[in-house]
């Protein structure tokens, strides 16, 4: 390797001292690159002291996540490329490719981890193809300590020929040399990474490098030795930027060039760096570790096992949902509390001199719209969590090896399960989980599906009209419900395959998945990740909700205050006859309900209420109305929420608590449907809010992920399904008990 | 021989996949390149995707994907 040394630090000392203005940019921006869970958003975090954020990619639905922050007076911006394998066209691996072609970066940090190297370099040597300055940053330091493995630094440094720094997020160690590193170089000198295959690919490649230069091909942006490989490998994307007479010339090359071929030359380079790799880790690795997979591999012999696998996730699944449910559940008391007692009492107090009008616009609209919304903060919260927990840990991608054959039934994939489970929950993150199904035809037949598993907001509705009508048979109602969502949710499923829809969309799907070893997710970058979320919730709820929010109260509040004469009961009363096949044609109540279900299904509770213009004593403790009081309360909703981490009850998990429904609201439900058959209408108005469009939240982000048309898709589809199958259940349960 | 006639804990040498140009891209930087080792770990409860241990990882492929790829005994 005759140009070993002339990589990295020759010229630091000069540039550090004198005109540090001149050759050293005060701002500098540096990509971070490498296989998926090697850490580097966690990298990234303690790095840039927890200022990692998360926005978008352009034009895709990849979480972008960077950091900008000053590190000694230079300007830092960390972007953290998605994690890939290679350079393909394929979704994650696309947006990597793109950016690192373009080249519009200082610096590429290839984080790999240190345990892994076998695996992990292959991205490090083609990466380096681009001649573009490089470091290597060797992860989890402490594992490869902790495991024995004993790695040669400079040897390493010397065969890649770029600066190699042993790092650690968890431990905090070999930070700030790399933040060092970063800030005292001057990155914009030319690098010449001496690549090395085989001496006829070698040749060859370099007679190709010559022939684009002597045809004046211009230098793109990536360089013309990578252009040089890839058109050694045949690569389409680059072959059809080349002119034609220029090409002729080249694949005459390549022909002519003496391989003793078994593999097609397109996949001989990637084929000669794994040749490589093997070559360099003989030399570098003095002592191999125990393997990273030993406890791994113990656990995966019990809960991937052919009999034990499937019923331990069974329980699993059980297990995290009542986590969501019986965690979350005392905050939400507490918020819906806070915001409906304490706040609306003090607000109450602050605008009693205001106009009638405006203080039900703030009270009735806004308050009680956007807190009914924000009650499920708490769950979102837990949701978000355990999510992270499962991808950071890796029993999500253990969960998609169960069940991807049972999945692909539908036309899906294992992973599409676990948007169900979280489905079960909300149905927001449930869709925007989808994300990591891959092929945009997966995602669009999931998020229809989504639309149809029962989510926690449907509860409250279920818990009051099992109250006034189903008193007996609560729990087999609630039980039948969500049953009933599951299958209808699996028969679209099944449609949207047999019928083939979406299925224009290019991509042939497979399933490759790597089961990393089981790791204790990093707590900063978790808690980080779900606090980003959840602040994308709120913005949501405070843009869409409020508009949509703020029209439905005035529909009913105008023209003159009184709910009977609104502009939504005369609407009510002209679609009436719409709903008359699926039994609930006459409830006027329980047709206004409808709209403020699409906003928020939990709404219908509310609706109901007032609509019904039941006077509702509450007897509220005086105490809740005190900051200390509130303060107290949430003590209590903590102490609650952790106790409930231990599985106690797994049966209370779809139990509509109906001890919870007042009085007031449990006399006006019962009214709303009457007749002998009143029971049936009940269930086929349940049903019809089961399946009904789920919420503006949901529908907005639909939106977000997928665009206009797949929403408007989507809200035929969810006001079609519901109204079909109320119209089935009403139509033939009359035949059958009446 | 392909790989899915390897039985459990039997380990092969890679020798060819016949699959789509961008699958084939993928599964050999998984690890599944020329000459590589594979060894046959276990199938999932109903019996598909199999599980690999390929270039120091568990990798999951399908059966239908396996059953392309060219394998020799070691």
């Amino acid at each position: 390797m005759s140009s070993e040394n002339k990589h990295h630090n020759n010229h630091h000392h000069h540039d550090n001292h004198h005109d540090n203005n001149h050759h050293n940019k005060k701002n500098k921006n540096v990509v971070f690159l490498g296989n998926p869970n090697v850490g580097k958003s966690a990298l990234i975090n303690a790095m840039s002291n927890s200022k990692i954020k998360v926005g978008n990619w352009p034009g895709v639905t990849v979480d972008k996540l960077e950091a900008n922050f000053t590190y000694k007076g230079c300007e830092l911006l960390f972007t953290d490329l998605p994690g890939t394998y290679n350079f393909t066209n394929e979704h994650e691996a696309k947006i990597t490719s793109e950016i690192l072609l373009k080249g519009e970066y200082d610096l590429i940090v290839n984080v790999v981890d240190g345990t892994n190297l076998e695996r992990n370099l292959n991205v490090t040597l083609l990466a380096r193809e681009l001649q573009k300055p490089m470091v290597l940053a060797l992860n989890f330091d402490d594992d490869i300590v902790k495991s024995g493995l004993v790695i040669d630094t400079n040897k390493l440094e010397r065969y890649l020929q770029m600066p190699v720094f042993r790092t650690s997020a968890k431990k905090q160690t070999g930070l700030n040399s790399l933040l060092d590193y970063i800030v005292e170089h001057d990155f914009s000198d030319h690098v010449d990474y001496n690549i090395y295959y085989d001496t006829d690919i070698d040749a060859c490649v370099g007679e190709i490098l010559d022939i684009l230069k002597d045809d004046k091909i211009p230098e793109p942006s990536y360089g013309l030795k990578f252009l040089a490989y890839r058109l050694f490998e045949k690569e389409p994307h680059y072959t059809e930027l080349i002119p034609e007479n220029t090409l002729v010339k080249i694949n005459q090359t390549i022909n002519n060039a003496k391989f003793t071929l078994q593999e097609s030359s397109a996949s001989l380079l990637k084929n000669r760096r794994y040749d490589q790799i093997d070559n360099v880790l003989k030399h570098i690795v003095d002592k191999k570790g125990v393997s990273r997979y030993l406890a791994t591999k113990k656990i995966d012999r019990i809960v991937l096992n052919k009999w034990l696998g499937l019923p331990i996730l069974f329980l699993f699944t059980i297990y995290f949902l009542s986590l969501i449910f019986n965690v979350s559940a005392p905050f939400i008391d507490w918020i819906d509390g806070f915001i409906n007692v304490y706040l609306n009492h003090h607000i109450g107090n602050l605008i009693a001199n205001m106009p009638d009008w405006f203080q039900a616009m703030i009270l009735d609209g806004l308050l009680a719209g956007v807190g009914g919304v924000l009650v499920f903060a708490p769950l979102m919260y837990f949701i978000y969590l355990l999510m992270g927990i499962l991808e950071e840990s890796g029993i999500m991608a253990r969960i998609a090896f169960l069940l991807d054959r049972v999945m692909r039934f539908f036309g899906l994939n294992g992973k599409a399960f676990i948007s169900m489970i979280i489905g079960f929950g909300c149905t927001v993150p449930a869709i925007a989980s989808t994300r990591t199904l891959g092929s945009l035809r997966a995602r669009k037949a999931t998020s229809i599906m989504l639309n149809f598993v029962s989510c926690g907001a449907r509860l409250p509705v279920y818990a009051l009209f099992c109250a006034a009508f189903f008193s007996r048979q609560a729990g087999l109602v609630v039980a039948s419900l969500y049953i009933l969502g599951i299958l209808v949710a699996l028969i679209a499923a099944l449609i949207v395959k047999k019928f083939g829809f979406f299925n224009d969309l290019e991509e042939d799907e497979n399933f490759t998945i790597e089961l990393p070893p089981y790791r204790i997710p990093e707590g900063k970058t978790l808690f980080k990740n779900v606090n980003n979320k959840l602040k994308g919730f709120f913005k949501r709820v405070i843009t869409v909700i409020m508009v949509v929010l703020f029209a439905i109260w005035a529909l009913s509040y105008f023209p003159n205050g009184k709910q009977e004469d609104s502009y939504l009961v005369k609407v009510t009363n002209f679609v009436q006859p719409v709903f008359k096949p699926t039994g609930f044609g006459e409830s006027s109540e329980a047709i206004a309900a409808l709209p403020t279900a699409i906003v928020a299904k939990e709404a219908v509770v509310g609706t109901i209420q007032t609509l019904s213009s039941v006077e509702v004593d509450d007897t509220v403790d005086s105490s809740q109305y005190t900051i200390t009081g509130q303060l107290f309360d949430l003590l209590n909703a903590t102490k609650e929420g952790v106790i409930n981490i231990i599985p106690t009850n797994f049966l209370s998990l779809f139990e509509a608590n109906t001890s919870d429904v007042d009085e007031g609201t449990l006399n006006a439900a019962s009214h709303i449907f009457n007749g002998d058959d009143a029971k049936l209408k009940a269930y086929s108005y349940l049903v019809f809010i089961l399946l009904l469009t789920p919420c503006a939240v949901a529908i907005a982000t639909v939106r977000k992920e997928f665009g206009n048309k797949f929403m408007i898709q989507t809200i035929i589809i969810t006001l079609l399904v519901p109204y079909i199958t109320s119209t089935l259940i009403y139509q033939i349960g009359h035949l059958i008990f009446y | 021989m392909i790989l899915t006639d390897l039985k459990l804990g039997q380990s092969a040498i890679v020798k060819k996949i016949n699959l789509s140009e961008d699958l084939t891209h993928e599964l050999i930087s998984l690890g599944f390149s020329y000459g590589n080792t594979v060894i046959y770990e276990r199938s999932a409860p109903l019996g598909d995707p199999l599980q690999y241990y390929v270039a120091g990882n568990y990798i999951a492929i399908r059966k239908a994907d396996a059953s392309k790829i060219e394998v020799e005994l070691v």
